[in-house]
């Protein structure tokens, strides 16, 4: 049987390197491509930017992926998805559509998804009925919070990604949809599948959930034999191969490095999913623990019978509110007694914070090579110990204060201590508050434009 | 035989909201069987009694010989709140991995087994 269309992941997360998606456009041979370019902080981020400007709010990435790769949408004829229209998906679009002019690709067809983004009709929501309980904790949402929401997004699925490429988009910008969603909607638009056909979406969904975080099932991250992976130093991006059956293989771009092996593609099916039976996501619920593995080529992975339950009612939403700002400082000590130093100085750190009349919301002392990430003392003498304090204040001015105090204490602390670059600027932290919300209420505003380059810019 | 978890089995762990979910996968399906057996949710959440503040949930996923186990309040507050280096969850796998088992030799005789 022959193969209908080929995905690849161009992008695992915000700041990723573009190289590695070059690769797969060069020598993958891909028919689509899908980038996830959003986080909680990029998007709280966005909202500051969208603020100053209205044209801004979409991540900057777009904008070094579609340099790279326009030339290959324009000769080879690559659709690529992307979510870094973030909270503003037309300004991305107008931002892409002009990079294309400049190669005069004027018959460029761009797509955006809006509607995902909710913070505009909080209240009209609210005067309907909703308190958005919290997921976890049922607690209806406080006035503090729904005062202060930095911003407020809606999980989308791969619908509104497939009907954009149904249209004919070759660049599609959306904000908020689900990761899995920047490739199940290529696939479902490619195979010509059907966003009802449960068995069908549930399997584009868990295509998407494997090529989501891009070499993590490649080789990279992997805790197998890893010292045998080879060359991760030009680490191919997967690909899936997709086939009319409900079967795919999992591979990488010819000539590149990293490995594709049933081992490296199991960690990657589990890996953030919670329960294996119910991974619930906007289209359908996916059983992955029906799925099978198949080793039949080298780097080449089949998977097949994976089963789809019906999508809930419900779409998720995340509302973002401000959780105060951290600030952190970090020094190094040698022997004798490394640990036993830095321990003392994050106690000073402390009272130091006393005497200035900071009370932290929290106050983190962790001993980096000293079972910081255990959480445990080790049971031997370490020989040297990065003291990393992290403390979380109300303000910023706070935040920025204590990040100060840091440099002082090389000379008048305990002995032996080593400047280890100047703290990191302080961080605002990000409270996330995940409530579910009736999908018609959200859908009815979700909004599919296609336009090409020429109608953006005239426009 | 005394075995770190990780001479003989893969682990990746992540990160969602608070929560962090650990995999478990098993070389051959006797040592699945006898992983599901010994590895029960109180077992985990004592060797990650300094990390996990909550309750330990466990999937098991046959078809795949792995063992899932979702850790409740695990990552001081979630990744764009908390103060943890770790606010990711990504080394909690590789922790989890140096727990001792003592195997049965027949169960671990065929199957490769990496250097402590």
């Amino acid at each position: 049987m022959s193969n209908r269309i080929k995905v690849g992941a161009g992008q695992g997360f915000y700041g990723d390197d573009p190289w590695f998606a070059l690769q797969s456009a060069k020598y993958g041979n891909v028919d689509y491509m899908g980038f996830d370019s959003l986080a909680e902080l990029t998007l709280a981020i966005l909202e500051k930017a969208r603020q100053k400007d209205p044209n801004k709010g979409y991540a900057a990435d777009i904008i070094t992926y579609a340099k790279l790769l326009l030339p290959f949408v324009k000769q080879n004829n690559l659709s690529l998805v992307t979510n870094a229209g973030g909270l503003n998906p037309p300004a991305a679009a107008t931002a892409v559509a002009r990079l294309a002019n400049e190669i005069d690709f004027s018959e460029l067809k761009i797509a955006t998804i809006t509607g995902d983004d909710i913070k505009g009709k909080i209240e009209k929501l609210r005067a309907a009925g909703l308190k958005f309980e919290n997921l976890d904790t049922g607690e209806a949402m406080p006035e503090e919070i729904l005062n202060n929401i930095i911003f407020a997004n809606c999980y989308l699925g791969a619908a509104p990604v497939k009907e954009a490429l149904d249209r004919g988009a070759d660049i599609v910008v959306a904000g908020r949809v689900t990761d899995p969603a920047l490739f199940a909607g290529p696939i479902l638009s490619g195979m010509n599948w059907n966003v009802d056909n449960l068995d069908q979406v549930a399997f584009a969904t868990l295509l998407g959930h494997l090529l989501e975080c891009g070499g993590q099932i490649t080789g990279g991250n992997f805790s197998g034999d890893w010292e045998s992976v080879p060359s991760l130093e030009r680490l191919g991006y997967p690909i899936a191969e997709i086939y009319e059956d409900i079967s795919a293989i999992i591979t990488k771009p010819e000539g590149t490095g990293g490995l594709v092996s049933s081992d490296t593609v199991k960690e990657q099916m589990l890996y953030e999913i919670h329960d294996p039976s119910n991974y619930i996501g906007p289209d359908c619920i996916v059983d992955i623990t029906s799925a099978k593995l198949e080793d039949v080529g080298k780097n080449r992975v089949k998977i097949t019978g994976v089963k789809g339950k019906k999508p809930p009612s419900t779409l998720k939403a995340l509302f973002a509110y401000p959780d105060g700002y951290i600030a952190e400082g970090r020094i190094l000590y040698g022997v004798p007694h490394a640990l036993k130093k830095a321990k003392a100085m994050a106690e000073i750190m402390r009272k130091r914070l006393d005497i200035l009349g900071i009370k932290p919301i929290a106050y983190e002392a962790e001993f980096i090579g000293g079972g910081a990430l255990k959480r445990k003392e080790p049971n031997y003498e370490p020989e040297e110990i990065l003291l990393r304090v992290a403390v979380k204040v109300s303000s910023k001015e706070q935040a920025s204060q204590i990040a100060k105090l840091f440099p002082a204490y090389i000379l008048n602390g305990p002995p032996g201590a080593d400047f280890f670059g100047a703290p990191p600027k302080p961080r605002q932290a990000i409270g996330i508050w995940p409530a579910l919300i009736d999908r018609e209420l959200i859908e009815r505003d979700v909004k599919v434009d296609v336009k090409t380059t020429k109608e953006i810019l005239e426009g | 035989m005394r075995l770190f978890l990780y001479q003989i089995a893969q682990t990746r762990s992540g990160d969602k909201a608070n929560d962090s979910d650990v995999s478990l996968f098993a070389p051959n399906k006797k040592i699945y069987e006898f992983l599901k057996k010994n590895l029960t949710p109180d077992i985990v959440k004592s060797k990650l009694s300094s990390i996990v503040e909550g309750e330990v949930v466990r999937f098991e996923v046959p078809n795949l010989l792995a063992l899932k186990f979702l850790l409740t309040d695990a990552l001081g507050g979630g990744a764009s709140g908390s103060l943890r280096s770790d606010n990711l969850g990504k080394s909690i796998g590789g922790i989890f991995s140096t727990l001792e088992l003592d195997f049965p030799e027949e169960i671990v005789k065929d199957v490769k087994i990496r250097a402590a």
